[in-house]
């Protein structure tokens, strides 16, 4: 099997959510290839498995050839259209601003993520969540043909068959080329997105400091073994976190000040972040029922945050409306999966109405303990302590208006989260947090991270 | 930003935070490449194991086959077993494994000892078809309608 092959609809992808990327935000003045890399091979990819997720809907299961030309055909038309407007406009940009400092924490980057391949070579199949629920409806997906939607059937509840399907559609996009379900594809997605997590992770810190420094919270992550462990464990808790991020930094862009004086900002290139951010969040809904309700949170505090915030009145209804559109368009697949095929939760049990499984004080009490317990647990070698210690020495910076999205979404949807663990009583919750709370917390880190470095470095902010 | 920038007096704590974070990043590097070492010398010693291999080479039976049922008398609670059945349910997709069903056409005995497995084959009534090294059955329920 050729390498190479298996990496085309990587490259394909990455090709189409950088274009869009590129269109989108081409009224922005400071060109940052960085972050439009970034964000595209998530926006891609994304992409890609709505392409998928329509194609089996429409079609009635996996038609190899109509993908493959979706993706050709949307390239093309993605990449000619960048061509023609650059034809129109032509500018030069120059090089980027401190381009060897740029350079040097990108080698030191790249170098950082060597160890991540050589630690997913020794676990070639992931975690066995990964082989229960996501990579066994990949290969399912793949090899059912007309008969896929017996994916749902509610035999297979330990596969969790309510989950959306934007991993599993992914995956076997992965395969289209070699048109076998090979392991080698999962783990790749894994890396992919563990790349393009710390990658965004880093261009954002870049972006908000413009110090080298920030290098190292992209590589305390990348260095920890077990945020290693859990990023190529092919689990879709690295996906969810890389759309977390994605949102949440695009989101976060809209919340800066507009300087009308000096013209650095125009509506048009907010009114792009914010379509982004609608269709991130919306992806993160379609990888993860809790994408769903971080959505939702999202949303509801960057509303909150818009309508309080010192731009016009005018500027406030275009960003609410280009936002419900963008979040609207990019829920439609979820929709549709949900009123169309998922046979709903088959494993929730509301404590609060149970009265064979009622809600508990001990449930409670086991939640509250096991919270401390892993955020001092070893296998973080202290990481959230020093998070922890960065959150007291920025205390100021870190409510500042921009970014103060970042700690209220985590709280809040921590807080949602485990208020779910504890209502619902289907699962012991011992043994529930003890395979959970640090997928939960791992899909979380990124956003912390970008949260306190920002802080602590934001007043060299651009 | 210059280096010399982070050690004056209004950065003092961030700067102290940075110490922190660089030393932390340290034992992180240490302790990843510990962790490396130790895969590879477990990896060296016993290559990786996925027990779905059990339940491979019955494709050709099965070809038709979009539900089937999965006898075992091992508590899917307990890890180990839980691990066997999820792997044995990505080997053998598309078709689904309807865990304890012995109405279905073909059944995949998977006990704790061959003799359970034989003796439950006896006692339902069922045609064993194939058998492997792993005393995995494969047996046809004669009273099921194909499905």
């Amino acid at each position: 099997m050729n390498i190479l092959s298996i990496l085309i609809p990587y490259a394909l992808s990455w090709i189409i959510g950088y274009s869009l990327v590129t269109i989108l935000l081409e009224k922005e003045t400071k060109l940052d290839h960085a972050v439009r890399l970034f964000i595209g091979g998530g926006l891609g990819a994304g992409i890609s498995a709505v392409i998928l997720f329509i194609n089996f809907w429409l079609l009635d299961g996996w038609h190899r050839s109509s993908v493959i030309l979706s993706h050709v055909i949307l390239m093309a038309f993605a990449v000619g259209l960048i061509l023609l407007r650059r034809k129109n406009r032509l500018q030069d940009h120059g090089l980027p601003e401190q381009l060897w400092q740029r350079a040097i924490i990108y080698s030191i980057f790249a170098i950082a993520f060597l160890p991540l391949w050589s630690q997913s070579r020794y676990y070639p199949l992931g975690g066995w969540d990964a082989w229960q629920v996501w990579n066994f409806k990949a290969r399912f997906l793949f090899l059912a043909g007309s008969n896929w939607e017996n994916i749902f059937l509610p035999a297979l509840w330990r596969s969790s068959p309510h989950y959306p399907l934007l991993l599993p559609l992914f995956n076997v996009w992965g395969w289209s080329i070699v048109n076998h379900p090979t392991p080698l594809v999962p783990q790749l997605t894994s890396l992919f997105f563990t790349f393009l997590t710390c990658g965004l992770l880093l261009a954002v810190l870049w972006r908000n400091t413009r110090t080298p420094w920030v290098i190292v919270g992209p590589a305390l992550l990348l260095s920890l073994p077990f945020y290693g462990l859990q990023a190529i464990s092919q689990y879709s808790d690295i996906v969810l976190s890389f759309y977390f991020m994605a949102g949440l930094f695009c989101v976060c862009e809209t919340l800066r000040p507009i300087k009308a004086s000096k013209k650095n900002r125009f509506p048009g290139e907010i009114l792009s972040y914010t379509a982004l951010g609608g269709l991130f969040l919306s992806l993160a809904g379609f990888t993860k029922p809790e994408g769903l309700v971080a959505a939702g949170i999202i949303a509801l505090f960057t509303g909150i945050l818009w309508l309080t915030s010192s731009h016009s009145q005018a500027l406030k209804i275009r960003l609410f409306l280009t936002f419900a559109a963008a979040l609207g368009i990019g829920t439609i697949p979820l929709f549709i999966f949900h009123f169309f095929y998922s046979p709903g939760n088959l494993t929730f049990i509301n404590g609060l109405i149970s009265k064979t499984n009622p809600v508990s004080l001990y449930r409670l009490k086991m939640i509250l303990a096991f919270i401390l317990t892993e955020l001092k647990s070893s296998k973080w070698n202290g990481l959230w302590i020093l998070l922890g210690i960065g959150m007291i020495v920025g205390w100021r910076k870190c409510w500042r208006r921009e970014i103060v999205i970042l700690p209220l979404f985590t709280a809040i949807y921590l807080i949602t989260v485990l208020f779910y663990c504890w209502i619902n009583t289907y699962f012991p919750i011992g043994w529930w947090l003890q395979v959970s709370l640090s997928r939960i917390l791992f899909s979380l880190m990124p956003v912390v991270v970008y949260w306190i470095f920002s802080s602590l470095w934001w007043e060299k902010s651009k | 930003m210059s280096i010399k920038n982070q050690f004056t007096s209004p950065h003092i704590y961030r700067t102290l935070f940075l110490a922190i974070a660089i030393l932390l990043l340290a034992f992180n590097l240490q302790t990843l490449f510990n962790k490396l070492q130790d895969m590879r010398k477990v990896r060296q010693k016993i290559p990786f194991l996925f027990m779905g291999y059990k339940f491979s080479g019955l494709k050709d039976i099965l070809a038709d086959t979009q539900i089937m049922g999965y006898y075992t008398d091992k508590d899917l609670d307990a890890k180990g077993p839980a691990l066997q059945f999820a792997q044995a349910q990505y080997i053998l997709a598309p078709v689904i494994l309807d865990l304890n069903n012995i109405d279905h056409e073909f059944i995949l005995f998977d006990c704790s000892r061959p003799e359970i497995a034989q003796d439950k084959i006896k006692e339902f009534g069922m045609i064993p078809l194939r058998k492997n090294q792993f005393d995995i059955i494969l047996a046809k329920n004669p009273r099921a309608q194909q499905e």
